[in-house]
């Protein structure tokens, strides 16, 4: 049965506002306009209520290198425990593991931005809280570790995707917890943790290192 | 002349407006986009459920403070904040998304589990913005379209009961074949989001070196965090690198205005299975490569589905019409509003 004509122009007009809806939240991803701004601030409220304030920038501008956390956990009885998320030895299905591997990006999004510097405490700490809760550890040391991605040239000479030199660290902090105790950061004593090729950026400096890994690399 | 000429063209835009948008259509399409969308929901909350504790409990990976740093000042609301991590409240939670998903994939109450997978779909992701991409993307708004018409007069349990229902009571019941305004609206909008979300993703790209000199796709392949089959023998023939790169970021850049062309079609919608088959296969994101080719179905015709059913409309009108005794010509042309979707 064909609709009425009022009812015809009454949801035309809901499917053009949607539309532009989700033409602006990637139209007004940075660098964007004061138009494309303005525009997406006044869908914003829908946008983002629905789910659908995304870029839609898959693998762009390029693929870059990866990015994993590595971490140290001390128990209460002084043993070492060390590993890194996303790990596909422990996190399967794939799907379980792409999840962690997204934490792990997440973090490097915002590592890469200094004005996104409270956040990254704030997710920093709370890995840190996780990973102390599951392990019962007193401290953590956590790592943002980027993976590089070699040329082909480097891969047809040789060089396999996992090479030492491949890799570069960055301190994220360390975490200190006691029982009842809120996790903690301790007092920036700043020491670079630079591992591979060269290191992350410089705001890896102004973040709380005690001591280089050892055996940072691999 | 000039007033006539400007007449003429208001007059064949909103025809054309309405052709595009009101015409009715036959839900097979939204269906295969149900069934396979209710499938994956299933299996990503069966692993969210299985792994609870660690994306949604108060000691998760993101708990509440990174939670709200990482949402910003947002519009976003989630559920599973306000149950505030409580391990029963959050048991009932996952098994709503568990039974809601399933209840999509196999068409029963079918608008409701859409409506109910749209929200829980939101929720869980404004709970855990570290932990997503672009499979949780394309599912947030396959099930807000799927909410306006969720493809449920085929086959489903709701239409199944339907046509019990109409051969209990004899009554003619056409409208259970299920062409409708709301099919057509929401396969429409799967199909523009999808224009949408390839053009972005491919201008985009223009802003990458790699991209312009061929060699991004070797970006996926010497990803080791990504790889699921090792490539690498790739290196030794460079040129095939280069294809696959130009070929990408050509297809997505094309495809919102060669879609739409029943000739092309075929070939894009071939390169769509191809990329994220690819994708899902070779770089360990086989959930979100099938979503997308589960949201590619909107662009094949609802005849060609129900042909490849080994439907034909006479076929099924022969199975329903024993009381469907109503045959109004303004509600016969199945096959051409079917058609409708694809109208270039």
């Amino acid at each position: 049965m064909a609709w009425a004509r009022s009812v015809r122009v009454g949801v035309s007009l809901l499917l053009i506002l949607h539309l532009i809806a989700i033409a602006s939240a990637p139209w007004a991803m940075q660098p964007s306009s004061v138009l494309a701004e303005r525009v997406f601030s006044f869908f914003q409220p829908y946008v983002d209520f629905a789910f659908l304030n995304h870029g839609y920038h898959f693998f762009a501008p390029e693929p870059g290198p990866s990015h994993v956390i590595r971490y140290e956990l001390q128990l209460a009885d002084g043993r070492l425990v060390t590993g890194q998320f996303p790990d596909a030895q422990v996190h399967s299905p794939r799907l379980l593991y792409h999840r962690h591997f997204m934490l792990s990006e997440t973090a490097n999004r915002l590592a890469v931005d200094p004005a996104q510097q409270p956040a990254l405490d704030e997710l920093t700490r709370s890995f840190a809280d996780h990973l102390m809760t599951n392990y019962s550890a007193i401290q953590a040391r956590l790592y943002l570790r980027r993976h590089y991605i070699p040329t082909p040239d480097q891969v047809a000479d040789g060089l396999p995707l996992d090479a030492p030199e491949l890799f570069a660290e960055r301190p994220l902090g360390t975490f200190h917890r006691q029982a009842g105790d809120r996790t903690r950061t301790v007092p920036p004593t700043v020491q670079a943790a630079v591992g591979g090729r060269e290191s992350l950026p410089p705001a890896a400096t102004q973040r709380v290192a005690t001591q280089a890994p050892q055996g940072a690399i691999r | 002349m000039i007033r006539d000429w400007f007449r003429s063209l208001f007059s064949a835009t909103v025809d054309g407006w309405n052709r595009f948008w009101f015409t009715p259509s036959h839900p097979a399409t939204l269906a295969v986009i149900r069934i396979a969308t209710g499938t994956l929901l299933f299996y990503s909350h069966l692993i969210w459920a299985l792994n609870s504790s660690s994306f949604f409990g108060s000691q998760s990976w993101l708990n509440e403070p990174a939670t709200r740093a990482l949402r910003g000042e947002g519009y976003g609301f989630s559920l599973l904040t306000m149950i505030d991590s409580q391990p029963a409240a959050l048991f009932a939670v996952h098994a709503l998304a568990l039974i809601a998903s399933l209840c999509l994939a196999v068409g029963f109450l079918s608008r409701a589990a859409a409506l109910t997978m749209f929200v829980l779909t939101i929720s869980f992701a404004n709970r855990n913005p570290g932990a997503l991409y672009g499979f949780d993307q394309i599912v947030g708004f396959l099930t807000m379209y799927l909410s306006i018409n969720p493809g449920h007069r085929w086959l489903s349990i709701d239409a199944w009961r339907a046509r019990r229902r109409s051969l209990r009571n004899s009554a003619p019941r056409l409208s259970a074949l299920g062409s409708q305004p709301t099919v057509t609206i929401a396969t429409r909008l799967i199909q523009l989001h999808l224009c949408l979300l390839y053009f972005v993703a491919g201008i985009s790209k223009l802003k990458g070196a790699t991209w312009w000199s061929g060699v991004a796709f070797w970006g996926a392949i010497g990803n080791q965090e990504y790889q699921t089959v090792d490539l690498t023998a790739l290196v030794h023939w460079p040129v095939l690198i280069n294809l696959a790169t130009h070929a990408t970021l050509a297809w997505e850049i094309s495809y919102p205005f060669v879609v739409w062309n029943r000739w092309v079609r075929p070939f894009v919608l071939a390169m769509a299975v191809a990329v994220h088959a690819g994708i899902g296969v070779c770089f360990g994101m086989l959930t979100f490569g099938m979503i997308m080719i589960a949201a590619n179905v909107a662009f094949v015709s609802p005849t060609l589905i129900r042909q490849l059913a080994g439907q034909s409309d006479e076929h099924v009108e022969r199975a329903n019409g024993r009381h469907d005794r109503v045959s109004k010509p303004a509600e016969r042309p199945r096959s051409r509003s079917s058609e409708s979707l694809h109208p270039v």
